[in-house]
């Protein structure tokens, strides 16, 4: 909302104060300042040219969402008049009719003949509704004042009753409408809901149809406005104009959004009565209305008395207020109970009762639908009033309790740590997935969380795993780099379905890992072993993971190629275990889903939850004292053995309290080796707890081993 | 030439292509049959000898009977393109459960996000101030975002976001002030606890605006919570944040859940900058949570992770932070 510094001047005397010094006020005291703007002769809107040098103040609109008395000029001459302890030049609120003078000026209004009958339709919770005729209106041009005014603040200038109607809302902050009287039937209004469909040109000239939620004005024959949206086209103010209707209500706020947000209109009136108005404001904007008329078009006469309905007064809104609160809220600095009750007399509450440390005060009626209920609202007014830079810093006295932080936050760093020093970086995808290319890739989406209104299609859904934005994240940076380690730690979600649990999805953290590398960059620690390296490089960070809070190592199990997902390379891809649990996959990403990269790229996926959960208490097993004997034997086997299932088979082979260690030192195919076979060399070290094993034992441990290994279906190279 | 002559060719070419054996095998049979010289182009080419009337019948029964080599021609190439790739893939097999070390590691080490970095600095400062740091989630109900916040479903504040909504009716949370709630109904106070984490607005993304951002809330909740203690707590963070002792003023803001509610600004560059949105914890907010505002009273404030990283590393684009651009994040070792 924008405001012009001499129209507030009109209402307070604001000399004294540079441009700079008075928006430094408007901020720190009353409401958010966006911008300020100073303009001059020079500053043109809409072919009105300023003559006189002015302040544009741009407020933020939602640091005002809570004060619906602040949408007007008035409104925050009002509130500079309190801060600044001036007095008001000219106060429109000895207007309304919650004054004694208001009130009898009032009643001069209410003599005659009723020129137009009000009807309030049950339901739609009009607040009051005021109307009346003026006669002999012309729509000459508007003064120059008030067309500068008005195009100060970027509003249109028209002719003068329409400028005069918009003058009065930014004014008084009471929207109000005049309809030309000769267009309609103005003997009786109504305020109704709108019929389903019922047709209504509005005067942006949108042909609408009107939803039987929407709020109108109508006479006998049809819907004349949107109530406090918008006017319709058919009836508004012409040249030739010679009679007016105006109108001024208080409608409900929540109507009055909803069918803005319907129709798609949140114009100025609907956006100050969604912040829900004063209803004693039609009656200062009628006051005002007739004090501008009668200057700019002496002519006008109102016809007969003004029609008002007035259904529901509120009662009044009272406050307690302690001088215990004041301190206690505000702390050190908080001003003394006399200041304090100054500032709220100067915000113009009324007190009902005023001890040295109490008060029972009545809120304004501008300030009464809402905004001011509970005593802290007053701790607020008092604060901002007082000036928050008069509060000092002051530590709490307080008990002192350790705090605690996330063990899986915890172990989430200490990750991040691990794989920063083995050469990974960190990413962060978005939670959401494209649903076609989530299911492409082998994760379908009949689980995941779906957005009703998405930005696009690409983002449709929230991911189920993290390896759909892990596979994005390779093949991005593919273009760029040959080899590279990222990861990324982060939630996947999953719909939840039982409608009693405590989060609406199941929300769990993955880490996920992701490495390419380039065909120079592939090599074993086993020259031999010549492929793979990038996936056993994974494997092995992984194990590091994992040993983190268990002390143990991952088990990898095969998957088969029918159970992999799609993008998984079908003959590179296992899940990995420990204790019995799945703690996550790990594969070789399928070419066909990394087209025009060379290298070869391996992504694995933790449940970080469950390793949590598999963490183990450290408990000190004593050392060996004793040597160890080593073993070496080559086993000839089925090329495609795995590891895992012959080393298995040679434990079953020794007893298990000698077993120290069995270690793959080479894994060879080709002559001598026969074809669709492979020798395994292994390192099996053995060693008592409680001796040495001498070379007699040994000798039987390694022949015992030899003719178990021959038994399992497997040869021994000699 | 006759139609008879023609399905004879028709049937020798698909019987022989449906027999090929590999993709070699099958390029060859499409020279031999469709090539410049193949048995088929041939016959085509002869169509100009025939008489026209003759030529226009025959001529649309051979171009069917392409259109059937054609089509057969194209099923069995990526059928055997299909067999060779999974023949490839067999191939490829490796022994995933080989305990064996890859080839030297790295030299380089790697690097943390920026975000990662910032919110784990703040959670240390917050931690060693008693704070206990708390996690939610990123799918909320409307009661843990709006509702208990103060910000009933009429309440013109809920325009001030834009939301995400599910398709069964929750949101993806809008800042994370939901936490408070959920401390409040989890906890006992008193109480001090910091909640970092992502939060979503529905925005179209370009260099100044995300739909995705992180934010850290924190809140203090004890017997006697004044704004001076509200003040102590901001300026120890700001100066541990910061480096140095910051100017720093409270204005007036308004947010549902707090009250008196401000705008914490500081003296930066030669301006105010508005950076901690900040206030005393709502009498409401303790009563929808089941607790009795004239026993308890708190503060809280909300931190704009991503709007701190981006002025702390000077980033002009907030698309950085979640665009997984590894020339990006190597920066940030």
């Amino acid at each position: 909302m924008k405001l012009s510094r001499n129209w507030l001047s009109d209402f307070v005397d604001l000399s004294g104060f540079s441009n700079k010094e008075l928006s430094e006020i408007v901020t720190t005291r009353i409401a958010e300042v966006d911008s300020i703007l100073e303009i001059g002769p020079g500053f043109e809107h809409e072919s009105v040219k300023l003559t006189e040098e002015d302040l544009i103040i741009e407020i933020d609109n939602k640091s005002l969402t809570h004060r619906p008395d602040l949408w007007s000029h008035f409104g925050f001459a009002r509130e500079l008049s309190a801060v600044l302890d001036r007095p008001l030049k000219l106060d429109l609120d000895r207007f309304s009719d919650d004054t004694a003078e208001g009130i009898a000026e009032f009643s001069k209004l209410l003599q005659g003949q009723e020129a137009v009958k009000i009807t309030i339709e049950p339901g739609t919770k009009m607040r009051r509704m005021m109307a009346c005729i003026f006669e002999n209106v012309e729509a000459v041009e508007s003064p120059l004042w008030m067309k500068q005014r008005l195009a100060s603040i970027g509003a249109g200038v028209r002719n003068f009753l329409v400028d005069l109607s918009n003058y009065v809302m930014h004014d008084s902050g009471q929207p109000n409408h005049f309809f030309d009287a000769d267009k309609i039937d103005s003997s009786a209004i109504w305020i109704r809901f709108a019929k389903a469909n019922e047709p209504l040109k509005t005067l942006d000239l949108k042909d609408r149809q009107l939803s039987s939620e929407d709020l109108v004005i109508a006479d006998k024959n049809k819907a004349l406005d949107i109530g406090g949206v918008m006017g319709g086209a058919d009836t508004s103010i012409h040249e030739g104009t010679k009679r007016i209707l105006f109108t001024a209500g208080c409608w409900d706020p929540i109507l009055v959004r909803k069918s803005a947000q319907r129709n798609q209109a949140r114009t100025d009136a609907a956006q100050r009565f969604e912040k829900n108005l004063s209803p004693y404001l039609p009656l200062v904007s009628l006051q005002r209305i007739r004090m501008l008329l009668s200057e700019g078009c002496p002519s006008a006469k109102l016809a007969g008395k003004v029609s008002d309905v007035f259904p529901e007064k509120h009662g009044p809104v009272k406050i307690a207020l302690t001088a215990k609160l004041v301190k206690e809220r505000l702390g050190d600095g908080a001003p003394d109970f006399s200041k304090s009750c100054k500032i709220l007399e100067q915000l113009r509450m009324k007190f009902i009762e005023k001890t040295s440390d109490s008060c029972l005060i009545e809120v304004p009626h501008y300030r009464a639908t809402r905004d001011l209920s509970i005593p802290e609202d007053l701790i607020e007014e008092i604060g901002r009033c007082h000036g928050y830079e008069n509060i000092h810093e002051k530590a709490p006295l307080i008990a002192s309790t350790p705090s605690e932080m996330p063990a899986l936050k915890a172990l989430e760093y200490e990750i991040c740590d691990l794989l920063r020093g083995a050469g990974f970086s960190e990413v962060s995808n978005y939670s959401f997935v494209e649903p076609v290319y989530s299911e492409q890739v082998g994760y379908p989406t009949k689980d995941a969380v779906e957005l009703a209104n998405p930005i696009d299609e690409t983002q449709g859904a929230l991911r189920t795993s993290l390896v759909p934005g892990m596979l994005r994240t390779i093949e991005l940076n593919a273009k760029y780099s040959l080899n590279f380690r990222v990861f990324e730690l982060g939630r996947r979600y999953i719909k939840s379905s039982g409608s009693d649990s405590k989060t609406p999805a199941l929300e769990r953290r993955f880490l996920a890992l992701g490495i390419l590398v380039s065909p120079e960059a592939q090599g074993n620690s086993i020259p031999s072993v010549k492929n793979g390296s990038e996936f056993y490089s994974v494997v092995s960070t992984i194990q590091k993971i994992i040993s983190l809070r268990t002390g143990l190592k991952g088990v990898i199990k095969p998957i088969t190629s029918t159970e992999a997902l799609q993008w998984m390379h079908p003959h590179r891809a296992g899940s990995i275990e420990l204790d019995g649990e799945r703690l996550g996959v790990i594969a070789e990403i399928r070419p066909k889903f990394l087209p025009d990269v060379k290298g070869r790229a391996v992504l694995a996926e933790l449940d970080c939850e469950t390793l949590l959960e598999c963490s183990k208490a450290r408990v000190y097993t004593p050392v060996n004292r004793f040597p160890v004997s080593l073993f070496e034997l080559s086993i000839v086997a089925p090329r495609k053995t795995a590891y895992s299932l012959l080393e298995k088979d040679v434990r079953n082979g020794v007893p298990k309290e000698l077993l120290r260690e069995i270690e793959v030192l080479d894994v060879y195919e080709g002559a001598p080796i026969p074809e669709g076979m492979k020798s395994v060399s292994i390192r099996v070290s053995f060693g008592a707890d409680d001796r040495t094993i001498s070379s007699e034992e040994l000798t039987a441990l390694q022949e015992r081993l030899m003719a178990h290994v021959e038994q399992s279906s497997y040869s021994i190279r000699r | 030439m006759n139609t008879q002559e023609l399905k004879k060719i028709e049937e020798t070419s698909l019987s022989s292509l449906r027999g090929a054996n590999s993709l070699e095998e099958l390029d060859k049979l499409r020279i031999q049959i469709l090539g410049k010289q193949g048995t088929f182009t041939l016959l085509l080419k002869s169509l100009g000898s025939l008489a026209p009337e003759d030529r226009k019948e025959f001529g649309k029964f051979a171009n069917e009977s392409k259109v059937k080599i054609e089509d057969v021609l194209a099923s069995k190439k990526s059928e055997l393109q299909l067999a060779e790739q999974s023949s490839r893939l067999e191939s490829e097999w490796i022994d995933v459960t080989l305990p064996i070390d890859a080839g030297p590691a790295s030299a380089m080490p790697g690097s943390i996000h920026p975000l990662t970095q910032v919110q784990r600095e703040l959670e240390g400062i917050f931690h060693g101030l008693g704070f206990t740091v708390v996690d939610g989630p990123e799918v909320e109900k409307e009661r843990y975002n709006f509702d208990a916040l103060n910000i009933p479903s009429t309440h013109p504040a809920r325009d001030m976001q834009d939301t995400f909504w599910t398709k069964d009716g929750n949101v993806l949370r809008t800042h994370t002030s939901a936490m408070q709630v959920r401390a409040l109904e989890r906890m006992k106070p008193p109480l001090r606890i910091v909640a970092p984490g992502r939060v979503f607005r529905c925005e179209r993304v370009d260099s100044t605006h995300e739909h995705t951002f992180y934010q850290m809330e924190g809140m203090m909740v004890d017997r006697e919570i004044s704004i001076s203690n509200l003040l102590y707590f901001m300026r120890t963070l700001l100066r541990e944040i910061l480096g140095f002792d910051p100017k720093i003023r409270l204005r007036p803001g308004y947010f549902p859940f707090v009250e008196p509610g401000f705008e914490l600004d500081i003296w930066f560059k030669e301006r105010w900058l508005e950076l901690l949105p900040c206030g005393l914890v709502h009498p409401r907010v303790f009563e929808l949570t089941g607790h009795d505002p004239k026993e308890w009273q708190g503060f809280a404030f909300g931190l704009g992770l991503s709007r701190l990283v981006m002025s702390r590393y000077e980033i002009d684009d907030v698309r950085h932070l979640q665009g997984c651009d590894l020339r990006f994040l190597k920066q940030f070792p």
